[in-house]
């Protein structure tokens, strides 16, 4: 007879019951069964047995509790040693704790803020919600050799574009103001604006730019409406509500304000902080040209071209941009236009941040640059924790014997290694992360980069950072666990082991590679610094030291001959000239020529100047005109690259040049000197000179170039200047740059480099040291017993230091001579991008290696002038 | 008899285990709770409510030794404390008030 319960019951039982339950209910159930089969019989039993099974299976005797009769020992109470053993350490070894966490901290700090930064820019327009549909437009031209570059399409482009592809969802134009504007509420709410654009009421659902205030179906639909951003909103109307208020642009034209609009993201290739609607573009374009008939306003231009609009497509999918591209240049011919030398390119908003390699920060090759510091960095922070770690194994060997003698596995003592490396790289991502709280503003001011704080708080970037942790926990603990977890119990017991085997040999590898890095940046920086400095040195054909440009404009052609009067007479100014644009910050115009001789088509700068500015800047002629003919009507002046290009350098007077609709003569030629703020080279130029009494400088909107003495206080004269601005009651505000200043400004992303290149040598150098006094301390403390020996003996205190010091400074002479050729190549080839450069010469790295030699010197003849200092009888006394 | 609550099954079990008391394991409950009243009780329920007593402190329980008996397991037994016979006292005492508080009126 069966007299056993189900078993499956019973399975089922010890499937959900508590452990610590289980023996004592399948008893019970045990004995019920034996005396129900005596008292009922067996089948009945049984199913009272599946009965009772399932009325067990409650929440109260389901819950695990280990209680305290049964503890479970193995996880955590090792895990709780471990972590006691770790924290003993870090407290009882304070300095290398703190340089080990320190360090690395600092490591991890500065690569975030460049990863900030890189992603920052990697991130460009990437917020708005259709950003992989929106398409922008841009065209180039074939100008004879030339081929140019243009983000503006006519009004008519994109409309003409949606009409004919159904792939078009929608499409928006922003137009910008020519120029800087003046936007004034009140007397004392003036400002100059420089990011007033116009848009299409599409502008607000194609973009994701969210309204705060005003309605997205209404707003910028009616002309001479605009829309403020937050922040402008603030500046003009502090906490009032602006909308319905009126703001009036350039003192002529009044714009109602119907919304308020969030500040764009600082990764916005799209910023404004004015967007007016497009229906008030022809208002803005009469300002500027009163005389302007209906059908030529640039809005109601029918033509598909080139215009002033920058044209953005949203498309149903990317596979749409062939299908536009194709159907171009019928819809180019049927407005009556030409496509001839004109090729347009369709291309995703998110590429074109990267895109434009001629910015200043957004030059990817810089980004990867940058990218490459950030790993040195934090190879260096991590290389300086892992030699620290192996250095003090020692300490730990004991420790790691006899936790083998007790049984622990490798396995086990790497994971306990590798748990500290874990817990001490987290301690040190704190304390980076409080590091990049503080050091974030003046890094961004040193690169001059304007990024939203609250980037940091984006998901790119923290997963970024949780991704920099995890690298640096998996690197950090690999060597130290490996090499802690291999000792053997027997030698480190009778205690004749020092240090690991390969251990010291791969410290020195470590402090060879710290080393290298840290003579590598500091030659590049060195060399950059050089090149930034010969670029701004150099020779430019005029002279720019003390010259203050200050810009006017159309409201001061009635006093404008008072003003140049009244400047002239300020004790201090030397001479004043004016000119239609601020050199190397304003592109100038270019127009296109013919060369008398060659019949070749010439790009050519343009520049109109009255005739005191080649004496103001002292640029010298090659052949001076007749003071006659100077200023006359339908002259020119050109440079002698420009007589080159032209092929009329035999006899460039005289020659007849059309520019435009007039043709004008060549009288003179100037020397060469250096204008734009584009090119490395000299490019041609011609000079329309005119009176200096003209006032036609002002109406068009020019800058007067004001030559201050040598001699004279450069701030108290800048102080006059404003007040004779002032008296004049000009509408502008006051506003001046000097020309030394805007020129240096050109090469804003070379000096960006290199001051980041500086700051960043002077980190790894920093952190390098860091690794290098923590090496030597253990050092001379491992020597002490030697050191007291030699000392009795009758050894110098200088020997003892020669002798702890040698090693190290064979280290850094070997990464001297890898990194010097290192640098050397790297450099040559960043010097290529440079028409005008610097040699490298060989006393950059012998100084960078001297320099470090130096540094590294100082650093350990602190441990080790303290070792050979040292009494040998306290040394010696113990044991 | 404010404080804790007995539930009717709770007092049942309660009274099981002093009436076993030195042997009150889980099946010895069972039985002793069929013997007693004549119904078949679930050893789920048995259990469930000795739980629910040792947290309110009217039970405690500890293992016993080790018997042939069970094949060498050990049982856990509970015994009632000091606060459970209290409980099971107030019980008591309430049902009698209440018994002498009918009138004798009240059968007839």
């Amino acid at each position: 007879m069966n007299l056993y319960p189900p078993r499956l019951a019973t399975r089922l039982l010890h499937l959900f019951c508590a452990p610590h339950r289980v023996d004592e209910l399948e008893d019970d159930l045990d004995e019920l069964f034996q005396q129900r089969v005596k008292q009922i019989g067996l089948q009945k039993a049984r199913w009272r047995y599946v009965k009772d099974v399932v009325s067990l299976m409650r929440p109260s005797l389901m819950k695990r509790q280990p209680t305290n009769a049964y503890p479970n020992p193995a996880t955590t109470t090792m895990l709780r040693n471990y972590l006691k053993i770790a924290f003993r350490n870090l407290v009882k070894n304070k300095t290398y704790s703190s340089i080990n966490i320190g360090g690395l901290a600092l490591g991890i700090a500065v690569s975030l803020l460049i990863l900030l930064f890189v992603i920052h820019e990697r991130t460009y327009d990437h917020f708005h919600a259709n950003a992989d549909r929106i398409f922008r437009v841009y065209s180039k031209m074939k100008f004879g050799e030339q081929e140019m570059q243009s983000e503006r399409v006519s009004a008519r482009f994109g409309l003409a574009v949606q009409e004919a592809n159904a792939g078009v969802l929608d499409m928006v134009r922003v137009a910008t103001t020519p120029g800087r504007v003046v936007i004034k509420t009140s007397p004392e709410r003036k400002f100059f604006e420089d990011k007033f654009i116009l848009a299409d009421p599409s502008f607000l659902t194609v973009f994701s730019f969210p309204l705060v205030d005003g309605s997205a179906q209404t707003a910028l639909l009616r002309p001479m409406t605009v829309l403020l951003t937050e922040r402008t909103a603030e500046r003009y109307f502090g906490h009032e509500d602006p909308v319905g208020k009126t703001i009036t642009y350039n003192n002529k034209l009044r714009f109602e304000v119907t919304g308020v609009l969030k500040n764009p993201p600082s990764n916005s290739t799209v910023q404004f902080d004015f967007v007016a609607s497009l229906k008030s573009h022809p208002a803005i374009e009469r300002i500027q040209n009163q005389f302007i008939k209906d059908d030529e306003v640039a809005l109601l231009n029918q033509r598909v071209q080139g215009g002033s609009f920058r044209t953005y497509f949203l498309l149903n999918s990317s596979a749409d941009t062939g299908r536009i591209l194709r159907t171009l240049p019928g819809l180019v011919k049927a407005s009556g236009g030409d496509m001839q030398g004109t090729r347009y390119i369709i291309d995703p908003l998110t590429s074109v941040h990267l895109g434009m390699n001629f910015g200043d920060t957004a030059n990817s090759r810089y980004l990867t640059i940058f990218l490459g510091i950030a790993a040195l960095i934090l190879l260096l922070a991590l290389i300086n924790y892992m030699s620290l770690t192996t250095a003090r194994a020692t300490q730990r060997a004991r420790e790691v014997g006899v936790r083998k003698v007790m049984g622990a596995g490798r396995s086990e003592l790497a994971g306990q290694f590798y748990g500290e490396s874990m817990l001490i790289t987290g301690l040190a991502f704190l304390l980076a992360l409080v590091l990049v709280k503080v050091l974030r503003p003046p890094f961004y001011q040193l690169l001059q980069l304007d990024i939203d704080p609250s980037f940091m708080y984006t998901p790119e970037f923290g997963l970024a950072a949780l991704g920099l942790l995890i690298t640096c926990v998996l690197l950090s603990g690999s060597y130290p666990a490996v090499l802690l977890s291999s000792f053997s119990p027997v030698n480190v017991l009778k205690g004749n082991l020092t240090t690991g085997k390969g251990g010291p040999a791969v410290r020195r590898v470590f402090t060879v590679i710290q080393f290298t890095v840290s003579i590598g940046l500091i030659g590049c920086s060195m060399l950059i610094y050089q090149q930034v400095q010969h670029l701004q040195n150099r020779k430019l054909g005029l002279y720019k030291d003390r010259v203050l440009v200050l810009p006017v404009d159309a409201s001061l052609t009635q006093q404008y001959s008072i003003l140049k009067h009244d400047l002239r007479q300020i004790p201090g100014v030397e001479r004043v000239a004016a000119a239609s644009s601020v050199l190397y910050k304003e592109g100038g115009s270019i127009f296109f020529t013919q060369s008398p001789t060659t019949k070749k088509d010439i790009s050519i700068h343009v520049l109109s100047v009255d005739d005191q500015f080649a004496e103001t800047l002292q640029i010298p002629w090659k052949s001076k005109p007749d003071p006659t003919r100077l200023a006359a009507p339908n002259t020119v002046v050109l440079n002698e690259i420009a007589v080159r290009k032209m092929g009329i350098g035999n006899q460039p007077l005289g020659q007849r040049l059309s520019f435009g609709s007039e043709k004008s003569e060549v009288v003179g030629v100037m020397r060469n000197f250096y204008f734009t703020d584009i090119n490395d080279s000299n490019e041609p130029l011609a000079l329309f000179v005119a009176k200096d009494t003209a006032s036609a400088m002002a109406t068009f909107g020019g800058s007067l170039y004001i030559r201050i003495q040598p001699s004279a206080d450069l701030q108290q004269t800048v102080g006059r200047i404003e007040t004779a601005y002032h008296q004049i009651n000009a509408e502008k505000p006051f506003e001046y740059y000097f020309l030394d200043q805007t020129f240096n400004s050109i090469y804003k992303s070379e000096a960006r480099l290199a001051s980041l290149f500086s700051v960043f040598t002077g980190f790894a150098l920093f952190i390098a040291c860091l690794g290098l006094f923590g090496l030597a301390a253990f050092t001379a403390e491992q020597r002490t017993k030697e050191i007291g020996v030699r000392k009795v003996l009758g050894a110098s205190v200088a020997s003892i230091v020669t002798l702890l010091s040698k090693d190290f400074i064979k280290l850094v002479l070997l990464a001297l001579v890898i990194a010097s050729p290192i640098s050397w190549w790297a450099m040559n080839k960043w010097l290529q991008d440079f028409a005008y450069k610097i040699d490298i010469a060989w006393w950059v790295f012998a100084l960078a290696g001297g320099l470090t030699i130096g540094i590294a010197l100082l650093t350990v003849s602190f441990q080790s002038i303290k070792a050979a200092l040292m009494n040998p009888v306290k040394s010696l006394r113990s044991e | 008899m404010k404080g804790t609550y007995l539930g009717e099954f709770e007092e049942v079990v309660l009274l099981a285990v002093a009436i076993r008391s030195g042997d009150a394991y889980g099946a010895a409950v069972v039985t002793e709770i069929e013997r007693q009243m004549d119904r078949s009780v679930n050893l789920g329920a048995v259990h469930s409510a000795l739980n629910r007593l040792a947290e309110k402190g009217l039970v405690t329980s500890e293992l016993g030794g080790v018997t042939t008996e069970r094949g060498g397991r050990r049982k856990r037994l509970y015994s009632v404390t000091a606060a459970g016979r209290r409980a099971l006292q107030d019980v008591r005492q309430v049902r009698n008030q209440m018994w002498e508080a009918i009138p004798n009126t009240a059968w007839t």
